[in-house]
């Protein structure tokens, strides 16, 4: 069996590769924001809860 | 590893006799494949661990392994795809192999959105464990499929009580691309654990002072 000429492989190839790349560097960037979003929130958190703590 | 494995496919591995260079794909679906199928049965262990000790890790675990595999169904499915189009001549045929792959990735999209689906949490986590669970028979449905029907995708070439029926040329860098891509996954869940943690101390910490 010989594989259509038409549209060219490398296409097919690159597509995939390419696709494959954007969503894992996707899924890296997003869980890296997320991670540093929730550090600063937690940071945010402690600053704000130890004056009103110590006013008890 | 996973740049060199993908490097090591899509620059230097051979070109197929019969595929021509289209087998690179081989080098992502296969990989993507894998971690599909690894995720899903660490999501059903996890279902099945939740539903014995409630323990709240293990229901983060599930919560956030769910996207991660489903991107690999996705990515399997997708991949899969565009191989299928130049070597069979078509994007898609509802194939044994093919169509329990995407149940699977149907079960994902289930097991993210029964956990939302719920105002509390705990409930929703019990319901998308029994989920898991009861979609864990897709599992060997999936491995067996190309045995147990005519299919047009190919049966398994590396088993683990045989030698691979593939060409070494391209069972290396298809192992460096697995363990490569199975580490990615790992770590993208230690990563996505550690946020979720981060954010629920946050979260206790604000119900703790209710004038925060």
């Amino acid at each position: 069996m010989t594989p259509p000429s038409w549209p060219p492989h490398w296409g097919f190839i690159l597509a995939s590769y390419g696709l494959t790349c954007l969503a894992v560097l996707l899924i890296l960037g997003g869980s890296l924001i997320r991670l540093y979003r929730a550090k600063r929130r937690l940071a945010l958190m402690h600053r704000l809860y130890k004056p009103s703590s110590s006013l008890d | 590893m996973l740049a060199v494995g993908m490097i090591w496919g899509l620059f230097f591995a051979p070109a197929d006799w019969q595929q021509g260079e289209t087998v690179r794909i081989m080098f992502l679906h296969v990989p993507m494949a894998w971690l599909a199928s690894l995720d899903y049965a660490l999501l059903a262990l996890c279902g099945f661990l939740y539903l014995i000790w409630r323990n709240p890790l293990i229901g983060l675990i599930a919560v956030e392994a769910g996207p991660l595999g489903a991107m690999a169904a996705a990515l399997c499915l997708i991949t899969g795809s565009l191989w299928g189009k130049p070597s069979w001549g078509t994007w898609w045929v509802w194939d044994a192999r093919l169509t329990s792959v995407l149940i699977l990735f149907c079960l994902y999209l289930g097991h993210i959105l029964t956990i939302r689906a719920f105002d509390d949490p705990l409930r929703g986590q019990r319901a998308a464990a029994l989920l898991a669970l009861a979609g864990a028979v897709d599992l060997p449905i999936i491995k067996f499929s190309v045995q147990w029907w005519n299919s047009l995708h190919q049966p398994a070439s590396i088993t683990l009580t045989k030698a691979p029926t593939m060409a070494m040329s391209f069972f290396y860098p298809l192992i460096v691309c697995t363990i490569g891509f199975t580490l990615t996954g790992f770590a993208l869940l230690l990563l996505r654990l550690h946020a979720a943690l981060l954010e629920r101390r946050a979260q206790a910490l604000a119900m703790q002072d209710p004038t925060l």
